[in-house]
Formats: structure tokens, sequence, C-alpha cells
């Protein structure tokens, strides 16, 4: 275990050196705070378009983070030849998967988390206060689904090289948010052969809808069952565990070739 | 050796000339009516503003049903996945409050500034203005009347506010308005059903002749009144018409038959006719 968090401690310290996350705070705060300073007609205590841009805002920049940060974790392990000084030490392959899985899930929680906390603070300047239980379960459920992207991220990068496992996860975990909810409207309308694989894409790929509670947040429905909320989490995990053991699976076996570093 | 331009001045122009040719191309796609037609930058900037301007309409739509997007019509599958969904995000819909009602108006506004031309963007966002609960009803006038000024040629701006001039009981200027929404309506099948059209001419022509009844011109009220059952043959105005027709005084004085046409109109456009609605 300590050897997966230290693995995950140097991920999560690389990355902050990079300047990309801090102009994202800046530049999401500076849309915020002129979203927010729009005058229409003088009236006063609208702000939840604020509140959805911002959500949405931090939805979006923190997925894109966790993309970008997870698939370049192997690949470039293993360009730099960084992968058998690692592998050198008493360290497993799982170890490795699950260090890099750990530290690219906590640094975009701890984007989302300070994006989340800037729509926080600037719908507070502006008046607009949420729901204090279904921002928790929001909160909640965007970290599980960050913790899904990058295990898609991660597992894909196993066997794909970096710009590859890039758009295809992109392409997976964008295509599925976007179409996932059409589908029951879509399995209605067939039957027989033609369904199952329908119905196969339905199972198979993942539900990252479920994760997202903005409607329920921005214009106040208040917190969702318990029952689904615990549900969604559920399955958070379990589509982690699949995806970070599918990686494992392809990576146990995989041959590093000191020419290409 | 590749020759390169270091100098910032060199760059600075070719930016200026970059965003020069760009804003004219803005410029030219907010007036569709001068869109040269061999231009495809101005027609695609054009086509962009239109689809991001309605897609900031639909936007307000949805607030305005608390963040329930319209369902695609046909069955859906239940099944425990289904239900799931709609306990983490609902679907159902129900209305914003009276007092939460200008949260539509940043997409309103938004798709207005985008896509000046959606002239039904125009209408909803004076609409809502108006509303007791919002009360800025000077400031929905005088965006109706930029409409107007936009849309020369669009009886809709004015049938709007004729309404609001008889909501005042300023006659005088409300017959203004639906003279000159008469002479320009003509039914508008891209953006609006002929039936809708129709609708609101025999509407225009309601108020029209009920005006000419305050004018005390029976006459011209009666003309006006024999146009609107031409449009629709069973128009509750035929009993006015017919009480008129026998020189009876109508149950209700026009005032009142403006009043109540007015709020009945009004109160309609605030329903909608989805049937999940969510109390």
């Amino acid at each position: 275990m300590n050897r997966i968090l230290a693995i995950a401690f140097v991920v999560v310290i690389e990355m902050l050196r990079q300047k990309a996350l801090y102009v994202l705070l800046i530049l999401m705060s500076a849309l915020l705070f002129a979203l927010a300073s729009v005058d229409i007609f003088g009236m006063e205590g609208i702000v939840r378009h604020v509140q959805d841009i911002g959500m949405l805002t931090a939805w979006v920049l923190s997925w894109g983070i966790a993309v970008m940060v997870s698939v370049r974790q192997l690949p470039r392990a293993e360009k730099t030849g960084a992968v058998f000084g690692l592998l050198a030490k008493p360290v497993s392959r799982a170890e490795l998967l699950l260090g890099k899985w750990l530290g690219a899930w906590l640094l975009t929680v701890v984007a989302a988390l300070v994006f989340t906390a800037v729509v926080v603070l600037v719908s507070h300047v502006h008046d607009g206060r949420f729901d204090g239980t279904a921002l928790f379960q929001a909160v909640v459920l965007h970290v599980g689904a960050l913790a899904v992207i990058c295990a898609v991220g991660i597992g894909l990068s196993t066997t794909l090289n970096e710009d590859a496992a890039m758009a295809t996860t992109l392409a997976l975990t964008i295509g599925s948010y976007l179409i996932m909810p059409r589908m029951p409207y879509i399995l209605a309308e067939l039957s027989g052969w033609r369904a199952f694989p329908t119905y196969l894409l339905y199972y198979l790929a993942p539900h990252l809808e479920w994760f997202d509670m903005r409607r329920r947040l921005v214009h106040d429905w208040g917190p969702s069952p318990w029952w689904a909320f615990l549900s969604v989490m559920a399955y958070g995990a379990l589509y982690t565990a699949v995806a970070l053991l599918s990686g494992w699976l392809g990576y146990r076996r995989k041959r590093f070739n000191r020419n290409t570093a | 050796m590749k020759p390169r331009i270091n100098h910032p001045g060199a760059w600075l122009t070719v930016c200026w000339l970059l965003v020069a040719v760009v804003a004219a191309r803005i410029d030219v796609a907010e007036r569709p009516d001068m869109l040269p037609v061999d231009d495809a930058a101005a027609l695609l900037v054009h086509e962009t503003r239109q689809l991001i301007g309605r897609e900031l309409y639909r936007s307000s739509d949805i607030y305005y049903h608390r963040g329930a997007r319209p369902q695609p019509a046909g069955t859906v599958r239940e099944d425990g996945l289904t239900r799931l969904s709609e306990a983490i995000s609902p679907t159902q819909h129900t209305h914003l409050s009276a007092g939460e009602v200008s949260e539509i108006m940043p997409w309103l506004m938004a798709a207005i500034r985008i896509d000046p031309y959606n002239i039904e963007a125009w209408r909803v966002a004076a609409f809502w203005l108006a509303a007791p609960d919002v009360g800025k009803y000077d400031e929905a006038i005088a965006l109706l009347q930029k409409a107007e000024r936009r849309h020369p040629e669009d009886y809709r701006p004015r049938l709007d506010l004729a309404r609001f001039r008889l909501n005042e009981g300023d006659f005088r200027n409300a017959v203004r308005y639906l003279d000159r929404a008469l002479d320009r309506w003509r039914p508008d099948p891209p953006r609006d059903s002929r039936r809708q059209a129709e609708l609101d001419k025999s509407e225009l022509l309601t108020y029209r002749g009920l005006c000419h009844e305050i004018e005390g011109d029976l006459e011209s009220a009666l003309d006006v009144y024999n146009q609107i059952l031409e449009i629709i043959p069973d128009a509750p105005i035929a009993t006015r018409r017919d009480a008129l027709r026998r020189g009876e005084t109508p149950d209700l004085p026009p005032t009142a038959w403006v009043q109540e046409s007015i709020r009945h109109r009004r109160k309609h456009a605030e329903g909608c006719d989805h049937h999940d609605h969510h109390e």
C-alpha cells in the first residue's frame, strides 16, 4: 500500500508543478465573475445560469484533466524509461497501475474540488445558495465519475499509446455521457437479434450521466434519494475496479522495449 | 534558411487584418437580408449564430421547466436503470414559481444578442419582463420597440405592443399598433404555422373591432367581426356580433372584453400542453 501511495504522491507532485491547472482556474474564475456581473435589466438574484455554467465548466475541465493526466502516465513512463527504474524496485505492475490511477484520480479530485469551490463562492457572492445535501451528493458523485474516467484512461493506456488512449477515452466517455440517456428510447423500438448489440452497449458502456446531479443542484430539486446515490457510487466503484482489472490483464505480461525509450 | 517575421509590428498588422475580416463577416451576418449569396464565410457565420441563438432560446425553455428537457417522442423502455437515472436527474417537469421566472432572462437576452432575427426570443423576453412578479413593464415595452425596429416587416412585435397599450387603456396608441400589425400581417410558414398566423390575425381583428366599438363606430366593428368569422367561423365574437346586429347591448362592454381577452391570452401563454407535470 505504501508503494502505491508513494507512486500516487509522485504523480500528484509532478502534475501540480504544471502551470496549466492554475491557468484553467484563473480562466474559470474570470469567466464566472464576468458572467455574474452582467446586468440584466437591473434584476437581482438571478444566479442560476452562473451556477449552471460554473458547474458545467467545473465538470468539463476536471473531465479533461482526468483524461489528459491518466492516459499519459504509463506511456510516458515507458517512453522516458522510468518504468524500468520503477519495476526494478520491488514494485509490482499491479502496484504501478494502481499508484498511477490513484495519483491521477487524486489530482483531478483536488482540481474538481477547487473548481467547485470557486462556483460556490461566486454563487454565494451573488446571493445564490445550494442545498447542502444536494451539493455534497453532487460533489461525491462527480468524484466517483472522475474515478471511472481515470480508470478507463489508465486501462486503455496499458495497451495503446498516449494519443490513441486519449482519443479513445474521450470518445468513449463523452459518447456514452451523451448517448446513454437516449438509449432507453432506442431500446424500446428494437426487438430480436438487432436489439442484442444495443443492449450490450447499454450495459457495458459507462453510465456517466448517473453521476451528473447538476440539474438537481441548480434547479433546486433537492437531494436525490439515498438508495440512488449509493447505487451509483457502488456502480462507480465496480466500474473502476473492472476497468483497472482489464488494464492490469493487458499490462501484466507487456514487454517493454528499451529502444523506444 | 527560412525567412522569419520577428517584428512585433508585422504581427500586430496581421492580427488587425484578421480581426477586421472577421468583424466584417459578423456584421454582415447580423443582417441576413444583406448576405451576399456567394460569400460562404458570411453565410457560415450567420448559420452558426442562428444555431447558437436557437440553443440559447431552448435553454430558456429548459430553465422555465426547471431543467427538464423535452423528452423524445415515443415509448421508453422502463427498467431499474431508467428508474435510477430518473432518481438522480428528474425528467418530469414543472414550471418555475412566479418569483423565480426571471431566471430565464439571461438565456433570452443572450439569444437575442446572438441571433436578433429570432423574433420569438424578443417576444418571450418581453412577455416575462411584463409578468407581475418581474414587474419590468417599461423595459418590456422598450424591448418590443427595439424588436419593432429590428423587424420592420413583422406584425408580431406590433401585436404585442398593441396588447400592452390596450392593457394600459391607451386605445389611441393601441389602434396605431393594431393598424400597423394588420398592414404587415402575412402567414409565415417557415417559423410559424399558418394556423397560428390566422389566430393572430383574428386576435388583431378582435381588438380592432373592440376599439371601433369604443370609438362608437359600430358599423366598422361589425365589418371587422365578419372578417374574423370568415377566418374562424365559431369564434366567440359571433355572439357579440349577433347582439350588436340585433341592436342589443352585449353582456360585456368592449373595454372589459379587451381586458378579459388579454388576461385569458396571458394565462394560456403561461401554461403549456405537456402531460407530465410534477406538482
